[in-house]
């Protein structure tokens, strides 16, 4: 049956009638797409391992510097829907969400829906400071302590938003870390005894910023160390996304927020 | 209550601290995939196939709902901005295109250019390139193919491996035009498909297309067929990871996976 005259498409068979058979696929419980930072490393792995089978996590990528500035996050703005508009276009959506701690701040929880709906009309839009601030509220978290990895002209902006939504900042400190490439090699370890470091008496809750750190790995060791919750830009992303999507699953391996709320 | 305690902008300056740092989780290598905007079943088959440091790292490009041999050429202008919104800072080891029929029709060294033209230091390659080398690593020549398309996309892929030196001894589609449907398709019924296309003459099975969730059952076909069977998407991985000098084998998913 091989065709004798190679590259004249005509000698094939057309195909049988087949029927074939259909179930409601991998990601019958829910899609969530997640718009990430073209630098981001850290975000789809995290991602993957910790959503519940049944669940489909999807990343597309929308432009942005690799310092990560005031400037060069608000330059992201629309490349955000462009973004949310190449996640599974043929289909609604669940929840479409940006991976982007201090993005979301310096842009605005506002902006940012705009885009997405602009991008993934019908899913529930949301981003990562809008998971932070739910998992925190959940917790029942008013005055907390902030670690981040950034340049001190974000920390500043995450305080003021924060604290402009109800919060109390006992204390935000930075690492001063320009660089998505470096923030994804600050040890989990290291982290965890940042964490502890900037924990106060008087602090309800420890909140780990930041989408590239791999402070998901170090949750559960940081609430046992301190005795109190521990909210982390990635686990509070997806916990956030799943009950936003219906997802109810209580999960192990990532902290007091997983496990209760 | 809040903000009493501090006036807007009014936050001490972070304490110098010393970092620790090391390679980073996925210190091995960095492989970056561009999908179909529709893509459902690659991201789960590449990380549940790769080891976990390895870092595995997805773009999708714009791309119409419908797969057609017109809407497939289209992808074209698209490819190196998605390829360049992949982990941009020259660390990238290798990247491709995940889509079979994708890369067939824009053809494979259009692609690499596109692929390569942000991501210089990065090795290049094509989701049907993987399958070409897979297919010759088995030492198959007489092969049978399994596809979702439709028939204008057959042809095409037909013609392509008949021109890689491939015997096609019957390629049938199962004309399903739209990517969702694809990615529905039971793994039990690619698994009758890839068996029932068996013919006793046929070196190796190849289920074509990356939406079909084939990998789940490939190692099953291999094993009531007795012949090996590669899938798109096993191929693929099979192929970027070797491309950028990881020769883990690895087990569960055939043997071009656990032998080559």
């Amino acid at each position: 049956m091989a065709p004798d005259d190679a590259g004249s498409g005509k000698l094939w068979p057309a195909s049988k009638q087949r029927s074939p058979e259909f179930d409601e696929g991998r990601n019958h419980r829910a899609s969530i797409g997640f718009v990430l930072l073209a630098m981001e490393q850290t975000v789809e792995a995290d991602m993957m391992r910790h959503a519940p089978d049944g669940v489909g996590v999807h990343f597309a990528r929308a432009p942005m510097a690799n310092r990560v500035s005031v400037e060069t996050l608000t330059a992201m703005k629309s490349g955000i829907g462009d973004a949310a508009g190449r996640i599974l276009p043929d289909k609604t959506l669940d929840v479409a969400c940006y991976a982007c701690t201090s993005g979301s701040v310096v842009i605005g929880e506002d902006n940012v829906f705009a885009e997405l709906n602009r991008g993934a009309p019908g899913a529930k839009p949301t981003s990562l400071i809008t998971g932070v601030m739910r998992a925190l509220e959940a917790l029942g978290a008013n005055r907390i302590v902030v670690a981040t990895p950034y340049l001190d002209e974000v920390n500043v902006i995450e305080a003021d938003y924060m604290a402009a939504k109800g919060f109390d900042i006992l204390d935000i400190q930075g690492l001063n870390i320009a660089d998505d490439a470096d923030m994804v090699r600050v040890t989990p370890d290291y982290l965890l005894n940042y964490g502890a470091e900037v924990d106060l008496p008087e602090a309800d809750a420890i909140f780990i910023s930041c989408g590239a750190l791999r402070s998901v790995e170090i949750i559960d060791a940081l609430e046992q160390r301190t005795g109190k919750p521990v909210v982390t830009s990635n686990q509070a992303m997806l916990w956030d996304c799943l009950r936003r999507a219906g997802i109810d699953d209580r999960l192990s391996g990532l902290g007091r927020l997983f496990r209760e709320f | 209550m809040p903000t009493a305690s501090v006036s807007k902008g009014d936050w001490p300056a972070s304490k110098p601290r010393a970092v620790r740092f090391d390679g980073g989780r996925h210190d091995r290598a960095k492989l970056g995939f561009v999908l179909l905007a529709m893509d459902q079943t690659s991201e789960d088959d590449v990380r549940g196939v790769v080891p976990d440091d390895i870092g595995v790292h997805f773009s999708r490009v714009t791309m119409a709902n419908s797969v057609t041999v017109e809407t497939l050429a289209a992808m074209l202008p698209h490819l190196s901005t998605s390829a360049s919104l992949i982990v941009p800072n020259g660390t990238l080891d290798a990247v491709t295109l995940s889509c079979t029929s994708g890369s067939i029709v824009i053809g494979e060294e259009n692609v690499c250019a596109a692929l390569a033209m942000q991501q210089p230091q990065a090795r290049t390659t094509t989701l049907v390139t993987g399958v070409v080398r897979g297919l010759k690593a088995l030492g198959a020549r007489k092969i049978v193919v399994g596809t979702p398309y439709l028939d204008e996309i057959n042809r095409i892929e037909a013609d392509y491996l008949v021109e890689q030196g491939f015997e096609v001894l019957d390629i049938q589609g199962l004309n399903v035009e739209m990517d969702e449907d694809m990615s529905r398709i039971e793994p039990e019924y690619l698994r009758d498909f890839a068996l029932e296309l068996d013919r006793a003459d046929a070196d190796a099975i190849f289920i074509s297309c990356s939406a079909l969730r084939t990998l789940d059952v490939i190692e099953e076909i291999e094993q009531r067929a007795g012949k090996p069977a590669v899938c798109s998407n096993q191929a693929m991985i099979w192929d970027v990871m070797r491309l950028a000098g990881i020769d883990d084998r690895i087990e569960g998913y055939g043997r071009l996976l656990r032998e080559h």
